[in-house]
């Protein structure tokens, strides 16, 4: 039986699982994006999506969402110079996602098959929800 | 040679706005392009503009059939950030409600169905059943299609007439039984119409990560509802609808066996219905630095939903994942080498929604 929580801390870039109320988290800024899609394909486990957030006026949170085996694993990676490795190659359900990111944060994923536009109107520019939320929201 | 013909946006065969490019070589469909966005309205943002008891009333608006699975999912995730535990009473009501929503978008979509397959009489049969729904659901909150039931805490309303529901729910139970599932899995025209049409195997459903009936009718044994129970969906033994077949026959049987399966966990929740508050003490609950997901179970398949805190009011970032959004680009795969006379049906089959996909 594969002990899935130590392949994954050993991935390059990983760092500690973290377990919460939802399931398994693990924020790793370098993160080997297309290894780890890869890694998650072979054990069967199910891509739910991917969540951007702006983590500062350049850069982006990138967490990918999957379920394993009924258990949630939650990878939080962090762009470089606003890009990272599109995942889409391994994962076609991830095409769509990484589009809308790019849409919605300016994230370039680099590799991307067809990385147009998706949900942003044409007469708008990339990264329309670089914008703050929070408390920060209010000023 | 191959030729293109555009679907869309605006189209009488369409129900909302979003394009398809079908890509022909006579009457053989080679390929399909699918295009959205035509209905954004940046949901998203606007809840990071919104204090949590504001979002309740935005995300509702998410979609105009599983109204209720939206604020249910955001208010778990707030939950799930300040640690609230809800009272037993309101899972409770959480799960028939859902169930409801269920019934009612199932038989919406049923309804659909039989119009495209060309079985008028079915379609209006189907949508008087579903009016039933409709007043079910009118009853328990006062309203027909944004129910305002959820709080972040618990619910908003009572269940005070568990006999009258039960009554009603087994007479939507008998017409499925009796007119619903026989037509759907018997009847010659239907069949003809949806076996072996727009197959999605097994493999392209994982790759594709379709959710809900269209995987399920694709092998896929997958149902929030079992694998990660929430209200309390733990307590009523799911049982989780699968077809092998992969075609819009499968999509067909694993939406009507599931109408009957709400059914049972209708009455089974109403039945054991616990005594107790349906909210918590605090009606407006600080939620606390921190982040969370959380999935449940829409008619469509999974909703997911992420929301990150700063400790303020108003949340940092949500994220919003709607089942149609996970489903679509499969008809890709569905489509390949089909006949163009079955691309309205094939696109349906995963009964999309263009309102939750843009958000």
């Amino acid at each position: 039986m594969t002990d899935y929580r130590k392949s994954i801390q050993s991935w390059p870039g990983a760092t500690s699982l973290e377990q919460k109320n939802d399931g398994w988290w693990m924020t790793a800024p370098d993160l080997n994006v297309l290894e780890m899609a890869k890694q998650m394909k072979e054990w069967g486990a199910r891509f739910s999506t991917m969540t951007g957030a702006m983590i500062s006026d350049d850069e982006t949170a990138v967490i990918y969402h999957y379920c394993l085996e009924r258990v949630a694993y939650n990878f939080k990676a962090f762009t470089c110079g606003n890009q990272i490795p599109s995942i889409s190659v391994v994962l076609p359900a991830a095409e769509w996602i990484e589009r809308e990111i790019q849409d919605l944060f300016k994230v370039e994923f680099t590799g991307h098959p067809n990385p147009g536009q998706l949900i942003r109107p044409t007469q708008m520019e990339p990264g329309i929800f670089r914008q703050p939320g929070g408390a920060a929201s209010k000023n | 040679m191959t030729y293109t013909i555009p679907i869309g946006p605006y189209h009488p065969a369409l129900e909302e706005p979003y394009k398809i490019n079908v890509i022909c070589e006579g009457e053989n469909v080679r390929d399909v392009d699918i295009a959205i966005g035509f209905n954004f309205r940046a949901i998203e943002l606007l809840a990071q503009r919104r204090n949590y008891l504001q979002d309740i009333t935005l995300v509702e608006r998410v979609c105009g059939i599983c109204s209720n699975v939206h604020t249910m999912t955001y208010c778990m995730t707030a939950e799930t950030v300040a640690g609230i535990q809800i009272p037993a009473r309101a899972g409770y009501i959480r799960v028939i409600l859902a169930e409801l929503e269920r019934l009612h978008s199932h038989l919406l979509w049923s309804g659909v169905a039989a119009e495209l397959i060309g079985y008028q009489t079915m379609f209006m049969e189907i949508f008087a059943l579903r009016e039933t729904v409709m007043d079910v659901l009118e009853a328990i909150s006062g309203n027909r299609v944004n129910y305002a039931m959820n709080a972040i805490g618990g619910v908003n309303r009572d269940i005070t007439n568990p006999d009258d529901i039960l009554t009603a729910v087994r007479k939507i139970q008998q017409a499925i039984e009796k007119l619903v599932i026989p037509i759907f899995t018997t009847n010659a025209t239907v069949k003809a119409r949806t076996a072996g049409v727009g197959i999605l195997s097994r493999e392209d459903a994982l790759i594709y990560g379709t959710v809900g009936p269209t995987a399920r009718a694709s092998g896929l044994e997958m149902d929030v509802r079992c694998d990660q129970p929430y209200a309390a969906y733990g307590d009523l033994d799911v049982k989780c609808i699968v077809e092998q077949a992969g075609d819009v026959q499968a999509r067909v049987v694993v939406r009507a066996l599931e109408m009957l399966e709400s059914v049972r966990l209708i009455e089974k929740a109403l039945q054991n219905l616990p005594t107790g508050p349906i909210r918590i003490t605090d009606r407006f609950p600080v939620i606390p630095v921190g982040e969370a997901t959380s999935r449940a179970e829409a008619p469509r398949g999974e909703v997911f939903y992420y929301i990150t805190s700063d400790g303020s009011d108003i949340p940092l970032r949500v994220k919003i994942r709607t089942p149609t959004f996970a489903n679509m680009p499969s008809v890709r795969a569905m489509s390949k080498d089909q006949q163009l006379s079955d691309m309205p049906l094939i696109q349906a089959s995963i009964d999309p929604c263009y309102s939750c996909t843009d958000r």
